[in-house]
Parts: structure tokens; C-alpha cells; sequence
């Protein structure tokens, strides 16, 4: 009787219904869940499987990545003027489950009130600091903030920007975060030069100043030129994630040639890059492309300026084929174009009257914030406040 | 008119039979967690031996364990780690497979996440015995598909 029943028992073990089997396969990598294509038919095509695709992206949505503990919602608004107004930025810190509390943060020293067009650096905090850069013709700003404490400190002005009195610079800031290896502070610039029109330059003094990178390093409190030959970022979509910069170009390496798009991504420790070209099915005539962070992982929002957004993530650094559809946003009338993404599945989007709104993947609701937003200037960054000083040391 | 009689509902046990007869005790309020457990009760009553056709006397004790802690709330991430970590994959399987059957929901999402990052760097052919499934590719098909694949089975050892 018992050995009759450990043979049933056997038999009836070995195999795991699909509809089980899925409640595991969701919560997988998407590396290991393409590999596991091979295992048979039906998992070949399991991202076209309705039933498993909401399992997978509930799973997606709900498991919140560490990167995000304790962290906020920053938002850079820079004002649609009307005529005769200026430009200004503002900087507001959201918190609350639906964003209710919006507080405003006035810019640091030698920001002014009515500043305008600064960017945070790669979206990102280290250690409760930011950077905040801003190009305003000839005036060139880059310093590290502490919200907290209201600390700042000064970047100084990099050797390399008037290497010739007739070559003018244009700056092109690409990444900021954090080396763990040297426990330092690094932001990534590229600059280019271009002659001075209208003035005439002696024989003799003729200087060609290639592109260049470099990086500034707050340890050793100077900026250092990058022997290396990469794709500069075409866009205001840059991140930091665990040491790495990513960004994405649709410049070839040394110059400003149209190439296909790819992400690049500089690990700050080592200083090497890694480019990652999208699959030709995410690139189009009409297609935008907006680079963020969902969830932890690199994704990219492609937008073909009707009502659908389809957001592709990516499964391996490097892998053209592993960009994978995972959410597809639709319709969402009235929405523009996408400002970034928050902490725990929510998207930020600018509709064309300009307000600012968010999107919740959850539960598809989508709720104004009570702000507008000129196009293309407002940014979300995410946030951990922290009470050490600047670079901890 | 029983509610009088009998003693609160949070020392209650109720009796469950294993599939190869033994019987084991749990609190009623354990019990409620495990959805096809409560639903056999309302149908049968509280003061009959509850019968579990498919679960085993190997496996309901850990199950029992498992929602002891979780009345007391005293559910953590090391406990979790420390419930699982003498099982070998096909026991932590079986126990999948009982908590469906119980329709035990935090128990199942554990074990199936449990399941997946034991299963993240396996083979193909490992997942395929695992899950019982036959593989239905052509031989051409499947040398297409993992050719495409390739970037997925890098630094992978494939006889594991």
C-alpha cells in the first residue's frame, strides 16, 4: 500500500502545471527567462503569453529594488514663460504615497532664485549629495549639494577649457557618481572646440584643440583628461546606477556624426566603457526614445507621438537583443512626452498643456501634480537625503 | 448557540490528516490562512479531523511551521532564509506544490521566489526535468532558438 502510494506520489510531483510553473518563471532574471525559451515551445514565447506577462509585470512593479530605501522624489520644473517672462527652475521635493506634498527647495549658492536651465546630475544622489550643472553661454557652473545640510562646494574650473585664446569650448556634461573603489566623488565632462568667428588668428598661434573627456575627481579636488574615445550623450537622460553612467548617444566616437542610437555606459572605478545598440525594432522615423530607471533597471520609453508608449528593459549591458517589451502604455491622450520615473513603478509625463502628471503602472490611473512644465525642462531625479558631509571625508 | 460553549476561537487547533493518515494538530487561526483548509472546514465543521488527500505527513509539519510564525507575526527575511536552507530543490517543490493545494498564498509566493533563485543559473535541460516538461522543439528549432539566445546562456554550465 505505501510503496503504491510513493509511486503515485512520485509521478504526480514531477511535473508542475504551466499556470504554476509561470507563478516561479515571473520571478526570474530575464536572462535566465530567455535561456529558458529552449526548455519548450510555449516558454519560447512567454512575453507574448498574455497571462504571463501580467504576472511578470506585477511581479516587476511590486518588488522594489533597494536602490530605492528611504529615498524621494525630486522634481526640476522649469516654467513654459509667457511673453515677456523669463525662464526660472524650480526645485521642488515630492513625498507622500500620491505625491501630495510638494515643497520647494530654494537653489544653492551661486544659483540665484530666478536661475534657470540647472541640471542634476545623473538623476541621482550619493550619499545625500548632488550635482548640479548649468551652461548658460560663456558661464559654466558645476558644484555638489547637500539639500540637508545646505552644503555646497564649488567645483573649480577645469585647465582644459582655454587651451587656446582663439578655440571657445562647449561643455557637455555626461555623468555624475561614485567610485567605490577610491571612495571618490567623479564627474564626466566632454568638451569640444570651436574657433572664435570674427577674429583672426595668427599663423603662428594656430592651435587645433581636439574633443576631449575628462573627469573631475573630489578627492584629489582637480579634473583629469580621459585618454579614451567614446559617444558623448545627445540627450538630458543620464543616470548612475551601482558606479556605472549611462546615457545614450546617437553620435559616433570622437564626433558629432549621426550613428545608430546605443547606450553607453562608463563605470566610474576602472574608466571603460561598455555601448549597447538597441534593436532595430525600437528604432524608427518616428520614434523618441527617453532613457530612465525603472524599478532599477535601465528601460527605455519609445513613443511614436500618438497615444501608446511601450517601455523596453533591459536584460543585459551590452546585449542588443536582450531589450525586452515588457509595458505598453495605452492610450494616453493628451501626454507629450515623458519626464522620468519614480520609485516604485510610477512615470512622470508632461501632457501638451503642460502639466505635469504622473503614471501609476499599477493601477493605470494617472493624477496631476498641480505643476506645469515647459517641454523637454523638467526632469525627475531620485533622492536619499543624508546628513554627511560632502564626500564623507 | 456553540459560541458560548466552546473556547475562543484563537486557542482553537483543528485536526488536518495527512494523505498516508498520520494526523497533525494547528490553530484555528493558522488554519484561516490556508484557504482550502478553511474552506473544508466551513463545509465539514471545526470538530471534524480535516482530511488532505494530497499532502503528506514529510511535508504539512514545515507548512504548520511556517504559519505558526506567521500568526505571531514573527515572519523575517532570516527566518525565510533559515526554513529553506537544509531543502533541496525537489523538497522545496514539493512543499510548492502542497502550499497550492492548500491555497496558501504567503507561503506560496515565498517558495516560488524561493524556487527561482534556485533556478536562475540551471540548464535547460535541469528546468526541463524540474518542471516534468517534454521538450517540443524539432532539433532544428531548438539549435535556431539557442543560436539566437546565446547571450543567455553565457558563463552558464549547460550539464548542470
Amino acid at each position: 500500500m505505501e510503496k503504491s502510494m510513493g509511486a503515485t506520489n512520485a509521478k504526480v510531483i514531477n511535473h508542475i502545471p504551466e499556470d504554476l510553473a509561470f507563478s516561479i518563471l515571473s520571478k526570474l532574471p530575464l536572462k535566465s527567462l530567455k535561456r529558458f525559451g529552449c526548455v519548450r515551445r510555449s516558454w519560447a514565447l512567454l512575453f507574448e503569453n498574455l497571462h504571463f506577462l501580467n504576472m511578470y509585470r506585477n511581479y516587476f512593479i511590486s518588488n522594489n529594488h533597494s536602490y530605492y530605501d528611504g529615498t524621494s522624489i525630486l522634481l526640476n520644473q522649469t516654467n513654459n514663460p509667457l511673453h515677456g517672462e523669463a525662464f526660472h527652475s524650480t526645485l521642488y521635493l515630492l513625498s507622500g504615497e500620491r505625491f501630495e506634498n510638494m515643497v520647494k527647495l530654494d537653489w544653492p549658492p551661486p544659483f540665484h532664485e530666478d536661475d534657470s536651465f540647472i541640471e542634476i546630475l545623473s538623476k541621482t544622489s550619493v550619499n545625500g549629495t548632488l550635482c548640479l550643472a548649468q551652461k548658460n553661454g560663456m558661464d559654466l557652473k558645476c558644484l555638489f549639494w547637500n539639500p540637508t545640510t545646505d552644503e555646497f562646494k564649488i567645483i573649480p574650473s577645469s585647465p582644459f577649457l582655454y587651451q587656446s585664446p582663439y578655440m571657445e569650448p562647449t561643455v557637455n556634461f555626461n555623468g555624475f557618481g561614485y567610485d567605490h573603489v577610491k571612495d571618490d566623488y567623479k564627474v564626466l565632462r566632454w568638451l569640444c572646440f570651436f574657433n572664435i568667428t570674427d577674429v583672426e588668428v595668427p599663423w603662428e598661434d594656430y592651435l587645433d584643440v581636439d574633443a576631449m573627456w575628462e573627469i573631475y575627481s573630489l578627492r584629489s579636488n582637480s579634473w583629469t583628461k580621459l585618454d579614451i574615445e567614446m559617444p558623448t550623450s545627445a540627450s538630458n537622460e543620464k543616470l548612475h546606477v551601482d558606479g556605472v553612467c549611462h546615457w545614450w548617444s546617437i553620435n559616433d566616437d570622437i564626433n558629432c556624426y549621426d550613428s545608430p542610437p546605443r547606450l553607453v555606459s562608463f563605470d566610474l572605478c576602472n574608466e571603460v566603457f561598455l555601448t549597447t545598440h538597441l534593436s532595430s525594432d525600437m528604432i524608427g522615423p518616428l520614434n523618441i526614445l527617453h532613457l530612465t530607471l525603472l524599478n532599477g533597471f535601465i528601460a527605455f520609453i519609445i513613443y511614436d507621438q500618438t497615444t501608446t508608449f511601450h517601455i523596453r528593459i533591459l536584460g543585459e549591458l551590452g546585449v542588443k537583443e536582450s531589450w525586452t517589451k515588457v509595458f505598453i502604455l495605452e492610450p494616453l491622450p493628451s501626454i507629450e512626452h515623458p519626464i522620468g520615473a519614480g520609485r516604485k513603478g510610477e512615470i512622470f509625463f508632461r501632457k501638451d498643456d503642460d502639466e505635469l502628471v504622473w503614471f501609476d503602472l499599477s493601477t493605470q490611473m494617472i493624477e496631476e501634480l498641480g505643476v506645469k512644465g515647459r517641454e523637454h525642462c523638467c526632469h525627475i531625479a531620485i533622492y536619499k537625503d543624508s546628513l554627511l558631509p560632502i564626500g564623507g571625508f | 448557540m456553540a459560541q458560548e460553549a466552546s473556547s475562543s476561537t484563537s486557542s482553537k487547533t483543528i485536526s488536518l490528516k495527512t494523505g498516508d493518515g498520520e494526523i497533525f494538530e494547528i490553530e484555528a487561526s493558522a488554519a484561516k490562512q490556508m484557504k482550502t483548509v478553511q474552506r473544508l472546514i466551513d463545509d465539514l465543521g471545526d470538530d471534524i479531523t480535516i482530511p488532505l488527500h494530497n499532502v503528506f505527513s514529510k511535508e504539512l509539519p514545515k507548512i504548520i511551521e511556517y504559519y505558526k510564525k506567521d500568526i505571531t507575526g514573527e515572519i523575517t527575511k532570516d527566518f525565510e532564509a533559515e526554513f529553506v536552507k537544509d531543502l533541496n530543490d525537489d523538497e522545496v517543490k514539493v512543499l510548492f506544490l502542497a502550499a497550492n493545494y492548500l491555497d496558501a498564498n504567503k507561503l506560496f509566493e515565498f517558495l516560488s521566489q524561493n524556487i527561482a533563485d534556485r533556478l536562475e543559473s540551471k540548464s535547460v535541460e535541469y528546468v526541463r526535468k524540474y518542471f516534468g516538461v517534454e521538450n517540443d522543439f524539432t532539433p532544428e528549432e531548438e539549435s535556431k532558438l539557442r543560436e539566437e539566445r546565446a547571450w543567455s546562456f553565457r558563463g552558464i554550465k549547460e550539464d548542470e
